[in-house]
């Protein structure tokens, strides 16, 4: 039975180190190295053997990705060491330094692979060629494949085995990157998956050239293509352009957060919220506002952070970094009296000025008594609660109308005259007097 | 008697404690859940000389709560104290009214005011122990909960038993813990009410309530007093550190 459970164990742990080795960004990095080492190496060989300068050009591109993966590869390393106290966020803030490269690479490749499209068209219209040309004169010369019955088959196989690697390693790049959180891999597999495309669509000319004599079909589906590589370009700039000039995180995402705090018990408002993204980690600054005291307001921490780190995790975010600070209310402080007189019980709340024995000066905090002082009723009673600042005078007179709760808590700033007021109660203890 | 008038006394203290305005809020909601059409509102009465003017102060607090909460003034009725077994909206009880049940609202005014997502999201917490007085907070917990339209959680921590390696909590628990669980489910069971129940190994009892409570959305945790414990009872502590409201039912009241 225990030996069972080892070899159950060992073999748990095999697995969990397989699938580190396969989830290892330098893993991946080194893949797409080999492969567009074969690329390199079948396309220059396939491309002067047959002078096709479509495969010549698209070697020497290869050859570029080769660089670009090192390079991505130093981004990585980089991305990946902790944090210290001068990157207290860490430096994976970079990654999108060369994911604004790729997108942009990939803007200018789109943007060539389109021009080289449309003067593939233009070569099957030749008035209209003369005629854009006398207006466009920088535009580059149409290069036909040069190929012959016997080639045809090595050129397909090498652009068809070439774009098949091309999209298998891109999904592997973009699924590694995407849970190891590391943006440059996953912008290296979407250039990996252009790259791929435009592979097909180069192989879609030499078989429309073998099949029907027709390579011009090659074109219009290279617009698509370009347009495809355009958006992906534009997209991956974008999104390294908003990260690293802190753009807030989506709108959608901002919206949730502030729904996800406000559910939170013991949340009495969110006063700020700010959001931006460093690496693929998510930053939250909140400031929020409580009426609980010091021993609650940990619990509501506890609930705002991890509710919040739950969200942001399956939102796609590899990890977040809340910061709360929470504010008490803002207290609105005024002070009222009561016209207080001796009943056979004990004092309650005068009938009028007049008839008060004493003066119940209370301080008020959001319409709450707080504190209450009991004063003997001066001779001039007026200038005495003008003194004390008191805005309105409480008496209990019968067959009268108390206003409402919202009338009596409505102070006017500034207001000098002392109002004089129906009190809803008549006995102090229901006041906290 | 009011044909929608059930067993259940809600009342309010009409004092001037700081918290009058959010319970009466919490009031009137707990009143629409379980379909309870009077507020009972405490408040002294002028005796003596000033009894002619007893009616009139109580006209007064009722149009004062009939305000505040949208309650017709026919259905506030003013007690000089509440009866036994009422439950009392109050950020501040009298603990030592063991006849009462009291409801912290904390800062709520309800149950279903945050409410975000389906209704059954949120939950109605009853933790449960080794003993069966939780039942006694189902009892109460189950119409609010059916109301609400809120799920019931059922919440247990226990000490983890040394020696024993598992990492699942339920493993960890007592046999009368067990049993405890078995009745409050088979009784959510026979009342069709949706329910959960989560166990942990919490470092601390009232700390593991709560954290779970706040986690797991609970709009309401329902507890007895203890009838043994003198010091450190988990339903006062609970009640300290709790920003999702309370109700605590006092040790004298029958179920």
């Amino acid at each position: 039975m225990k030996g069972q459970s080892e070899s159950q164990a060992g073999a748990e742990t095999t697995q969990g180190l397989w699938r580190e080795r396969l989830y290892n960004p330098y893993t991946v990095m080194w893949l797409v190295v080999l492969m567009y080492t074969i690329k390199v190496a079948t396309k220059l060989t396939a491309g002067y053997l047959t002078n096709s300068p479509v495969f010549i050009s698209d070697g020497y591109h290869n050859l570029s990705d080769i660089l670009q993966a090192f390079a991505v590869m130093v981004v990585v390393y980089m991305a990946r060491r902790p944090p210290n106290t001068d990157y207290p966020l860490g430096k994976s803030n970079i990654e999108f330094f060369s994911s604004l490269v790729i997108g942009l690479s990939l803007l200018v490749l789109g943007a060539q692979f389109a021009l080289q499209s449309l003067v593939g068209l233009l070569y099957y219209l030749p008035q209209t060629d003369q005629a854009v040309r006398a207006y466009i004169t920088f535009l580059p010369d149409h290069k036909p494949l040069l190929t012959d019955a016997s080639s045809y088959p090595w050129l397909i196989g090498i652009m068809a085995g070439s774009g098949l690697l091309s999209w298998l390693v891109s999904r592997y790049q973009i699924t590694v990157g995407r849970s190891t959180g590391h943006t440059s891999l996953v912008a290296d597999g979407e250039e990996t998956a252009s790259d791929g495309r435009i592979e097909l669509i180069a192989m879609l000319g030499v078989v429309g050239q073998f099949l029907f004599g027709a390579p011009w079909l090659e074109y219009p589906l290279a617009l698509l293509v370009a347009t495809l590589v355009i958006h992906t370009g534009k997209e991956l700039f974008m999104q390294a352009f908003r990260a690293l000039l802190q753009h807030a995180l989506p709108q959608e995402v901002e919206e949730e957060i502030r729904d996800i705090t406000l559910d939170v018990a013991g949340v009495s408002d969110l006063l700020a919220l700010k959001t931006f993204q460093v690496g693929q980690v998510a930053v939250c600054l909140l400031t929020l506002r409580t009426k609980l005291g010091a021993e609650k307001v940990g619990f509501v921490r506890l609930g705002v952070e991890q509710r919040l780190t739950d969200y942001l995790k399956e939102a796609g975010y590899i990890s977040s970094k809340i910061h709360l600070k929470f504010k008490g209310e803002a207290v609105r402080r005024y002070r009222i009296a009561y016209a207080m007189a001796q009943a056979d019980t004990g004092m309650v709340v005068a009938p009028d000025l007049q008839a008060a024995s004493h003066l119940a000066i209370c301080d008020v905090e959001d319409g709450h008594i707080t504190r209450a002082r009991m004063e003997v009723k001066p001779a001039q009673p007026e200038p005495f609660l003008q003194e004390k600042l008191v805005d309105r005078l409480f008496v209990f007179s019968a067959g009268q109308q108390a206003p409402a709760l919202k009338q009596l808590i409505a102070v006017k700033p500034g207001e000098k005259a002392i109002e004089i007021v129906q009190s809803t109660v008549l006995m102090p203890d229901l006041l906290g007097l | 008697m009011n044909p929608k008038q059930t067993k259940l006394i809600i009342g309010v203290d009409y004092f001037r404690n700081i918290d009058r305005v959010p319970n009466l809020s919490f009031a009137r909601a707990l009143m629409q859940y379980l379909d309870v059409e009077l507020i009972h509102v405490r408040a002294t009465a002028p005796g003596a000389d000033l009894t002619h003017l007893a009616e009139e102060q109580a006209t007064r607090i009722r149009q004062d709560v009939s305000r505040l909460t949208q309650i017709p003034e026919d259905c506030v009725v003013i007690v000089p104290d509440f009866p036994p077994g009422a439950l009392i909206i109050d950020n501040y009880p009298d603990r030592n009214r063991q006849n009462l049940i009291w409801l912290a609202p904390m800062d709520e005014r309800g149950l279903t005011t945050r409410l975000r997502g389906a209704a059954a999201e949120a939950s109605i917490m009853v933790p449960f122990g080794n003993g069966n007085s939780c039942l006694k907070a189902l009892r109460l917990a189950a119409p609010i909960a059916r109301g609400s339209g809120a799920a019931l959680l059922f919440y247990h921590t226990t000490w983890k038993i040394p020696g024993l390696t598992s990492l699942k909590a339920d493993d960890h628990m007592c046999r009368e813990a067990i049993a405890i669980r078995k009745q409050l489910e088979e009784e959510a069971t026979s009342l069709s009410l949706p329910f959960q129940t989560l166990i942990e190994t919490a470092e601390d009892v009232a700390d593991g309530i709560v954290q779970a409570a706040v986690l797991q959305r609970s709009r309401l945790i329902v507890m007895p007093r203890s009838q043994t414990v003198e010091v450190g009872d988990y339903c006062l502590r609970v009640f300290d550190k709790s920003p999702v409201p309370v109700i605590t039912i006092g040790k004298e009241v029958s179920s």
